[in-house]
């Protein structure tokens, strides 16, 4: 479709936020003809995706340590968690993510363990691009499994950062605020800056879509933990689907250290969780919450008190509507043969099944056009069920 | 194409931007070019002077070593003394950093070799290393200073080993404590002096570490393309053992042999036997890791990575694979000559097309429009809050998120914040711009300006946000 037809239509009125029914009116007449289809509203027009990305591979086994397993401690070595904060008798959280607990406690949160991609090539690149590109291959498609998905079923959307990762970029329009900005530049300015901007598409789009959001956006701290709040209400608003990046994962060296550490991060991820059922109020029930990464890490400890690039991870799923209080995952063992190359946390489940199944049961996609559009080729994946309330 | 449209993209597309009346003065765009690429290298600039990573690294540990106490002191008992000395450490390495940061902007900003600065900028930003490895911020800009300026007119093998022996890229990429499982080192399992953590501390850590392995094949050299595996990886890495830098120790008593490098080959860390790498095998020591990327240096797949990656930096985000084949080409064929790749570069067709409208052409990354806007307004030295403005638009230096350095793709630079913030930053540039507009319009972008930006900029209510509004135009957001 064309981006800039969309924008204009859109413009006038001032918030595209506000505007899903006219959205949803436009995408009917410029949609191309494959679409056609796809046209149903989701089951819960009020269902609403957060997709925290973290970048850098999280330590699976450091955020959900299976501390009832017997081989863990003598896999770990020094990595190996004492105060993990029991969940089940087998699986524990990081004592980073107390603040996670209540959420435990209240059935809203569903650990999902030995999860990852279908991929072995350990690169950051390649496994966040396959990730977020939503085919069976690293650099398979240009565009992003969730901008295909508000593409044929119009959804607000929004990127919590000053880039539109690949996830959410392609050829259907997103916006990109960082919440943590608060003043707009001078109107008279914009205005005229918006006339410069006339014959050039990328830039038009921008300054368009930066006036519709930036006014929607007051200040909150930096990092996940102070911007939860102001994610939170953009997300209990108009908008439907919600990226956040998070950097800084790759543990390489002394990643069980208190500074430097994977603790601080872990911390404000919990925080930052933690804050969105207040901040979103009721529209927490009808919230969930993807936190996923590009791969898990080594089991062993490498030669500086960190982890290597590995395959299987973990990820969190939480929310109002995710039925939790359960860790989701087919064990693979700890043990050395029971290992993927001897080295990595065996993948039991892949990472597009856990994003399948939240697709099709909790945004109720159909399944022809999600393996076809969404996640090509995906029909071939063993989907888990049951993970949203009824 | 005529005179005018040459030379802009000569000084836009290829320089880091048009200062006033340059333009006009620009009757030779093609040679202008090529001389850059012949003259000598540059006398007096912003960044003579400034100490190499050694100097810089032997004053970190001397700082660490007064608030630490000599290795093997007392560690305990932390006092206030002692957090107060940390914040010292913290302190004059932001210094340090920052006094970097102004000397490349103010470099890039004045020299009248500044196709030579971009390719400087391109080259330090296919070996990147950035300070979110917090240890190696302080010797970000001296890793640019003697691993990327010396050679971006020489050989790529030289460049390539140069980067992979500097202490910035070794800390960056972890390798500095891989250790080779079977290497004597790991087999006694005990220390040497060489192996000391940040407080100066010894580490026990030994083993493997692949990621500088990984990172010189995916990134550096073959791309992820290239042909490699998993066992590659793994071989090179122990190619690699050994290959770290100095701690505070070693670099007090090597101080005389060693020049003026901290690099350090351990061999008591390498690991020995036989590694087959790609296919060929090579035996110990520092010489035949060397040799591994020598070979690297040389592999097509190689050059076709660094082609590509000229190509959607010059060209536009996905250049014709003619063009990319031609890079590729010249460097094979002059065994990795990157003065001869730049001079490729110049005779590319594609690098000249100004096809209306220019909004077809590359988005400038928010570094290199602050620098053109720099060179517009004839800005010559630090003023007030001129270098935080590369933070607050998203592109401060040697801060890359990742190894794989900045994004080069317009639609990784356009989102609405970036789009805001680079408002904000034209707002506050604008105070430098003189006060009349329409002279100064006409000496910077000449017939170029298209009219209606011409227009649009001089009917803004005053001089300055009239000047804002010409740094904005897509005529300074492309190049």
């Amino acid at each position: 479709m064309n981006r800039r037809l969309f924008l204009s239509g859109l413009g006038g009125l001032g918030g595209l936020l506000g505007c899903g029914a006219l959205a949803a009116a436009t995408l009917e007449q410029a949609a191309p003809a494959g679409l056609t289809k796809w046209r149903a509203r989701p089951a819960d027009p009020e269902a609403r995706l957060l997709v925290v990305l973290l970048r850098g591979g999280l330590d699976g086994l450091a955020m959900l340590p299976p501390h009832g397993d017997p081989d863990y401690r003598g896999a770990r070595g020094a990595l190996a968690l004492d105060g993990a904060l029991d969940l089940d008798g087998f699986y524990g959280l990081h004592p980073a993510l107390a603040g996670l607990l209540p959420m435990w406690e209240r059935k809203e949160l569903l650990p999902v363990h030995a999860v990852g991609l279908a991929y072995s090539g350990r690169s950051h690149f390649d496994a966040q691009d396959l990730l977020e590109n939503g085919t069976a291959w690293p650099h398979g498609s240009a565009s992003g499994w969730l901008n295909r998905l508000i593409g044929a079923s119009p959804r607000p959307a929004i990127a919590f950062s000053d880039r539109i990762p690949l996830l959410l970029s392609g050829p259907t329009p997103v916006q990109a605020v960082d919440p943590g900005r608060d003043d707009l530049p001078d109107n008279g300015l914009l205005d005229r800056v918006a006339m410069l901007y006339e014959q050039d598409e990328l830039l038009s789009v921008a300054l368009m879509e930066a006036r519709a959001l930036a006014g929607q956006i007051s200040g909150a701290a930096k990092g996940l933990t102070g911007e939860a709040a102001a994610i939170g209400r953009l997300l209990a608003g108009e908008a439907r689907i919600g990226v956040v990046d998070y950097n800084g994962w790759d543990s390489h060296s002394r990643q069980g250290d208190e500074s430097g550490g994977i603790s601080r991060p872990l911390s404000q991820l919990g925080a930052g969780l933690a804050a969105l059922p207040a901040a979103m109020g009721a529209a927490w029930q009808h919230t969930a919450v993807l936190v996923i990464t590009e791969f898990g890490r080594t089991v062993a400890p490498n030669g500086t008190q960190g982890t290597d690039h590995g395959t299987g991870g973990a990820a969190l799923l939480c929310g109002g509507a995710v039925a939790g209080g359960r860790v989701l995952a087919d064990w693979p063992g700890l043990g050395r043969s029971e290992r993927f190359e001897g080295r990595d946390l065996r993948t039991t489940l892949d990472s597009r099944a856990l994003i399948a199944a939240i697709l099709r049961d909790h945004l109720a996609v159909p399944e022809d056009l999600l393996y076809r559009d969404v996640l090509p080729g995906g029909d071939r994946l063993e989907v888990p069920a049951g993970l949203f309330r009824a | 194409m005529d005179l005018p449209q040459i030379g802009w993209i000569s000084l836009n597309r290829f320089g880091m931007g048009a200062a006033p009346g340059e333009l006009a003065s620009c009757t030779d765009p093609v040679g202008w070019l090529r001389s850059q690429l012949n003259a000598p290298g540059p006398g007096d600039t912003p960044l003579s002077g400034l100490p190499g990573h050694a100097a810089i690294m032997r004053e970190m540990y001397a700082l660490r070593a007064e608030v630490y106490g000599e290795r093997g002191g007392d560690k305990t008992g932390r006092t206030e003394a002692r957090a107060g000395g940390k914040e010292a450490i913290k302190d004059r390495g932001r210094e340090i950093y920052l006094r970097e940061c102004n000397a490349r902007m103010l470099h890039a900003a004045t020299t009248d070799r500044s196709f030579v600065e971009r390719l400087v900028r391109f080259w330090s930003n296919h070996f990147t290393v950035s300070l979110l490895r917090r240890q190696v911020m302080v010797i970000t800009g001296a890793f640019e200073r003697e691993a990327i300026r010396p050679f971006v007119l020489g050989r790529f093998r030289d460049m390539l080993r140069a980067v992979e022996q500097h202490p910035a890229m070794l800390g960056y990429l972890d390798n500095q404590q891989s250790t080779g499982p079977d290497s004597p080192n790991a087999q006694r399992g005990g220390e040497d002096a060489s192996n000391t953590g940040a407080d100066g501390a010894p580490k026990r850590a030994r083993g493997l570490n692949e990621n500088l392995a990984r990172e010189i094949l995916e990134l550096h050299t073959l791309g992820v393309d290239g042909g490699y595996s998993q066992e590659d990886v793994q071989q090179f890495a122990a190619l690699l053992t050994g290959w770290s830098y100095a701690g505070p120790e070693a670099a007090r008593t090597g101080a005389e042999t060693s020049g003026d490098t901290m690099f350090r080959f351990y061999a008591a860390r390498h690991q020995p036997g036989p590694k087959t790498l790609l296919g060929r095998t090579y035996g110990d020591g520092l010489d035949e890791g060397e040799r591994a990327l020598d070979d690297l240096a040389r592999a097509p797949a190689t050059a076709l990575h660094v082609a590509r990656r000229l190509a959607a930096h010059f060209i536009s985000d996905d250049p014709p694979e003619s063009a990319v084949r031609y890079i590729a080409d010249r460097f094979l064929q002059t065994d990795g000559d990157l003065r001869e790749v730049a001079l490729a570069l110049i005779d590319l067709p594609e690098c000249w097309d100004l096809a209306p409208p220019a909004a077809t052409g590359k988005l400038r990354q928010p570094d290199e429009w602050l620098i053109a806007c720099m060179r517009a307004l004839s800005v010559s030295a630090e003023q007030k809050g001129l270098s935080a403005l590369f933070r607050k638009t998203g592109q401060p230096p040697f801060a890359a998120p990742s190894p794989a350095g900045w994004p080069d793709r317009a639609t990784a630079w356009a989102s609405p914040e970036q789009l805001l913030q680079r408002i904000e930053a034209a707002t506050g540039l604008s105070r430098a711009a003189p006060a009349r507009v329409d002279t100064w319009a006409d000496a910077v972008f000449g017939p170029i300006l298209p009219a209606r930006t011409r227009r649009i900029a001089l009917n803004a209510p005053d001089a300055r946000q009239g000047a804002a509004l010409l740094l904005l135009s897509p005529t300074m957001q492309r190049r």
